[in-house]
Order: structure tokens, then C-alpha cells, then sequence
């Protein structure tokens, strides 16, 4: 897949990044299993430092969403089945969920948007999720 | 004769080389023109369309203009080498800077152009893209650039008999070939290096392009690279292969040693314009193109980024070359460094061929030595090692091969060899007699100078201390 990062943005690089890659596994543009680049190679593509990377992927490792291991270096984990979804770690993601949601109905509203044109628009994003 | 047609060539090749690589970049590809990022029907409107033909007639104005002056420059070969060295020096730098204003003042023209009117991405961009696919196959693009090792190690082979190392290290310039030939493949070495770290291009939100584009520049790069190492290593030992008895290599070896040493040009080129070719191909699949737009950063010409921490960046306008981020000090450093090595180089360069043509040849005797001054080098003999002088009315007739020093019309300065003299070192003026001949364990050493009687004194003065010696 292909990353795009804002090097000048107000969202931290590393905080991009793991975004990214979210979506990338969402998309189904990176697949349960696949190899990520190793800490050393993106860090010398995008032109960051090392520590910038290894924060991205120490965050995407403490959601779940991949696996290090020191020989294959980082590969995109499975995704868990629908049963542990009522387990403690996804009943906080639902709360986190909640909450952001509540923010972006809220601007939403304030600018004017219907709530039909707001459920489309949530309906278009899921949908381009391959998974 | 010979100088004027190795400058003429020279001279041709350079300018071929600059057009073919910064005068024809006229085409609209890969989402830009003349380095400028724009939308396809603003690169066909009328305004860009008028203004590249400007362009066009413009490049091709200067480049033919400098193809009169660079052959008429070369005249001056018959006249003195030095006043030549120093025109031909002033045209270079005319010529690579006229030649960077003319194609970085219309890309900025151009890039103005964009901003007034709003096209794409005029705002300026700041987004970096990796692809993931590339990045983890980075490590198995291209050859192992440890390839390169192997033959500085072939290189050195050689010195495993004996003979070999009593000629290297007797030999006054054996040296050379051994030293160039590890230098180079080293170089080769680090290049391969450089090339297989460099990060991936995305052409295309087609991951698989990406990798298939990727992976044949560094697979022709790296092969072209070792290829060339392996033939400098086999000329050198060739070379080593054909020393005669007396330490030397023939003039036919020594035409193989050059043979050998082209054909790693013709790798480069050939391999240039076969990834050229490819890459257009593949590119005519691309049916999701990828453009970046960082037109800002380059908009003076040079790159200049302050969000990108890297030091080297790829050139847009030649993509075999590499610019310096000038917003990082560093690469404010290395630019100034590089530009300041350059003219210093020109500067010594001219400055020692310079010497060579106008400093007088000068003979003095200072205690028991005899010292030759020239704007060559200086050569001092003790009178001990004399064995003998005359005065000549000519330089005796032999097939003289320069070894190590000047030779044109004026003068002849430095180490030759002749088929019968052998050995020797002169230090003449051309056409000037009569000569004096000081024979000496090294073998001869020829002075003259213009004034027949300042040649007789110094024949003299020898003598005399000579006499005394003994």
C-alpha cells in the first residue's frame, strides 16, 4: 500500500503513520500475515528518524493490530474473531468509539450537515474497508 | 594536432551529453513538464505550448552556439597549451552555468506560470509517500555491492609473486595502474552502495508497478556497476600479464589496458538507455498514476526543504544525479565545499600548465649540486654522480617517448624514453640549439636554453666544477 504522510502537519508523524496503516488494514490493502518494512527501511524512506517509526509500530503492536518479531521484523496481525469482541480491550475501543463519534456528530450538526448526508458519508468510509 | 582533436571530441561529448540529458526534457511525463507538476490540459494550452517553443528555440540557440565557440576555443591548442587551458577553462564554466540558468530559469518561469493560475497543487505539498511492498523488497533489489570487493582483491592478486612486487616497488610510476585500479572499483563499490540505499520511487497506486520499476533500475544499475568493476580489474591484470623483462608495457598492451578500461563507459550508457526504455514501457501501464506535487521545494532550482530531513535528494532534472537539500546547513556546507574544489582545481590546473609555458629553464650550480629549474619540476644532480657533458648540435635523433612531463612545439620538459637513448630527462626548448647533453647513472639529461652562449656557459660552469671535484 502507500502511505502519505503531511511532514509539516499538525498531526505527529508517528500518530500518521499508525493511521495509515490502520486504514491500509481496514482497506484490506494490507493483508493478515504481509510484512511491514522494517523499522530501518521506512524510516530511510520517508527521510525520518528511526524512533519515529518504532513509536508507530510499538503503538500498532499494543492495539493488536501488528506483530513483531525480531527475524521477520513486523507483520500485520490476524483479525481477531467477532467472539472476543465483548472482551475488555474492544468494550474500551467501543467507549473511545462513542466518544469520537458524539465529536463528529456534534461538528457536523454545527455546520449544517443533514443526518442522512452524515450516515452516508460513514456508510461510504466502512464501505471501502475490504475487511 | 592531436590535443585540438582530443578537445574537440571532449568538447562535443560534453555538450552532447548536457543536451541529451537537460536540453530535450520537453516532453509532458509522469504528471510534469520541464519538472513542473501540471494538469495535462494546461500543459497542451496555448500559453505552455507557446512558451515551450520559446524554450525549445532558445536551448537549441545556446547549445549550437556553444559548439562554434568550444571548436573555435580549440585553436588556440597550436598557440600556447596554457592560454588555451585557461579560455577553454572561462567557456566550461560559461557553458554549465548557461546551460542551469537556461533550463532553471524556465522551470521557474513555468512554476510562476502554475501559481498565477491556480493549477493543481500551486498551494504547494508537503506530503511523502512510501510504498510498503517496495520498502520491505528494498533488501533484494540488485546485486551485492560486496561483488566489488572481490575485485580489488583480483586487483591485488598479482602481488603474490615476486616479481611483481620487486617492479612495484623499484618502478618509478608502476604504481599507478595497481592504485587507479583499486580506487576505481572501490569508487564502483560505493556508488553500487549509494544506488542500492536509495529509497523507491512511487510512480503509481499500483504497489506491484512500484516494485517491477524499482527493482529494474537497481537490478541494471548494480549489474552495469559490477560489470564495469570486473573489467577494470581484468585490464589491470592484462596489463600485469604483458610487463617484459625490463619491467615495461608495450604500446599494444597498452591499447588493450584502454579498450578494456572504455567498455565500463559503454555498460553505463548502454544500461542508462536500456532503463530508459524500460521504464517508458512499463509506465504505459500505469493506469493509476501517484504525483507528488513539491514543486515549492524546487522552484529556485535547487531543492530546498525544510520538513525533509534528507541531505541528498534525487535530482528531477536528471535522475542519475543527486542535489543537496539547501535547507539544511549541511548541504549549504557540501555545495559550497564541492563548487570551491571544483575552481580550485580548475584554478591549480591551469595555473601548473601556466609555469610549465612560461617559466624560464633555468641551469645552476649551487655547491656540489647542478640544478635544472623549470615550470615543470626541478631536478638537481650531484656533481659526483656526473659522469660526463657535451654540448650537441642537436638532440640526438631517436623516437622519444614522453614518460612524465610537457611536450609541444615550444618545449620539451621532463622524463623520456628513447629506443636507443633509454632513459632520460630533458629540459629543452624546441628548435633551439645547441644542446647540452650531462650524462649521469640515471641516464642522459638534455637542457638547453634559447641563448646559445647561456647553453655554452652552463657547459662551462659544469666543467669546471667537475674538474674540481675530481
Amino acid at each position: 500500500m502507500i502511505l502519505k504522510i503531511d511532514m509539516a502537519g499538525s498531526i505527529p508523524i508517528y500518530v500518521q503513520l499508525r493511521n495509515e496503516i490502520v486504514k491500509g488494514i481496514g482497506r484490506g490493502e494490507l493483508a493478515a500475515g504481509e510484512n511491514l518494512p522494517t523499522v530501518r527501511q521506512l524510516a530511510s524512506e520517508l527521510g525520518v528518524n528511526t524512533m519515529t517509526v518504532s513509536k508507530a509500530y510499538q503503538l500498532l503492536k499494543t492495539e493488536g493490530f501488528i506483530e513483531t518479531d525480531r527475524r521477520k521484523g513486523a507483520v500485520v496481525s490476524s483479525i481477531p474473531d467477532r467472539g472476543t469482541a465483548g472482551d475488555a480491550a474492544a468494550e474500551r475501543y467501543m467507549d473511545r468509539l462513542g466518544d469520537e463519534l458524539e465529536l463528529l456528530s456534534a461538528e457536523a450538526k454545527l455546520r449544517g450537515l443533514k443526518r442522512e448526508d452524515f450516515l452516508k458519508l460513514c456508510e461510504d468510509a466502512f464501505a471501502e474497508m475490504g475487511v | 594536432m592531436f590535443m585540438f582533436c582530443v578537445f574537440a571530441v571532449t568538447d562535443l561529448v560534453i555538450i552532447g551529453i548536457f543536451y541529451a540529458v537537460y536540453g530535450t526534457r520537453r516532453k509532458y511525463s509522469e504528471g510534469t513538464l520541464l519538472g513542473v507538476h501540471l494538469p495535462q490540459s494546461a500543459a497542451e494550452s496555448e500559453e505552455v505550448t507557446a512558451f515551450m517553443a520559446r524554450y525549445c528555440r532558445n536551448t537549441k540557440i545556446f547549445y549550437s552556439v556553444n559548439v562554434v565557440i568550444s571548436t573555435a576555443i580549440c585553436g588556440f591548442c597550436f598557440w600556447y597549451f596554457s592560454v588555451f587551458m585557461i579560455v577553454w577553462s572561462v567557456w566550461l564554466l560559461e557553458f554549465c552555468i548557461g546551460a542551469m540558468v537556461l533550463l532553471y530559469g524556465t522551470h521557474r518561469k513555468l512554476y510562476d506560470m502554475k501559481v498565477e493560475k491556480g493549477w493543481i497543487g500551486s498551494s504547494g505539498s508537503r506530503i511523502m509517500a512510501v510504498d510498503t511492498k517496495a520498502a520491505v523488497q528494498s533488501g533484494r533489489m540488485g546485486l551485492s555491492a560486496l561483488w566489488h570487493l572481490l575485485f580489488c582483491a583480483l586487483i591485488l592478486m598479482p602481488c603474490i609473486d615476486a616479481d611483481i612486487r620487486h617492479y612495484l616497488v623499484m618502478s618509478d610510476d608502476g604504481w599507478i595502474f595497481p592504485v587507479t585500479g583499486i580506487l576505481v572499483s572501490f569508487t564502483f563499490g560505493i556508488l553500487h552502495t549509494v544506488i542500492l540505499r536509495m529509497r523507491n520511487k512511487v510512480y503509481s497506486e499500483d504497489s506491484d508497478l512500484n516494485v517491477e520499476i524499482n527493482r529494474m533500475q537497481k537490478n541494471v544499475w548494480s549489474w552495469a556497476l559490477v560489470g564495469s568493476s570486473l573489467f577494470n580489474a581484468a585490464a589491470y591484470l592484462v596489463v600485469v600479464s604483458g610487463l617484459d623483462a625490463d619491467g615495461e608495457i608495450g604500446a599494444g598492451m597498452l591499447g588493450v589496458y584502454c579498450i578494456m578500461e572504455t567498455i565500463p563507459g559503454f555498460f553505463m550508457i548502454g544500461g542508462f538507455f536500456y532503463m530508459r526504455s524500460r521504464k517508458e514501457k512499463l509506465l504505459r501501464k500505469n493506469d493509476r498514476p501517484l504525483y507528488i506535487d513539491d514543486d515549492v521545494y524546487w522552484k529556485n532550482g535547487w531543492y530546498s526543504n525544510p520538513n525533509d530531513r534528507r541531505l541528498m535528494v534525487q535530482d528531477w532534472a536528471c535522475s542519475w544525479n543527486y542535489t543537496t537539500n539547501m535547507a539544511r546547513p549541511a548541504g549549504k556546507i557540501f555545495m559550497f565545499l564541492a563548487l570551491l574544489f571544483v575552481a580550485a582545481c580548475l584554478v591549480w590546473g591551469c595555473v601548473q600548465i601556466w609555469k610549465i609555458d612560461f617559466v624560464p629553464i633555468e641551469l645552476n650550480i649551487s655547491g656540489k649540486q647542478v640544478v635544472i629549474t623549470s615550470g615543470y619540476s626541478d631536478y638537481g644532480i650531484a656533481c659526483d654522480d656526473i659522469t660526463g657533458v657535451e654540448l650537441l648540435d642537436s638532440l640526438p635523433d631517436d623516437d622519444y617517448r614522453k614518460i612524465n612531463g610537457g611536450e609541444d612545439q615550444h618545449k620539451m620538459l621532463g622524463r623520456f624514453k628513447g629506443e636507443n637513448t633509454g632513459k632520460c630527462r630533458m629540459y629543452l626548448y624546441t628548435g633551439y640549439t645547441p644542446v647540452l647533453e650531462i650524462m649521469t647513472g640515471d641516464g642522459p639529461v638534455y637542457v638547453n636554453s634559447k641563448d646559445p652562449q647561456e647553453t655554452e656557459e652552463w657547459m662551462r660552469e659544469i666543467s669546471v666544477n667537475i674538474a674540481e671535484s675530481s
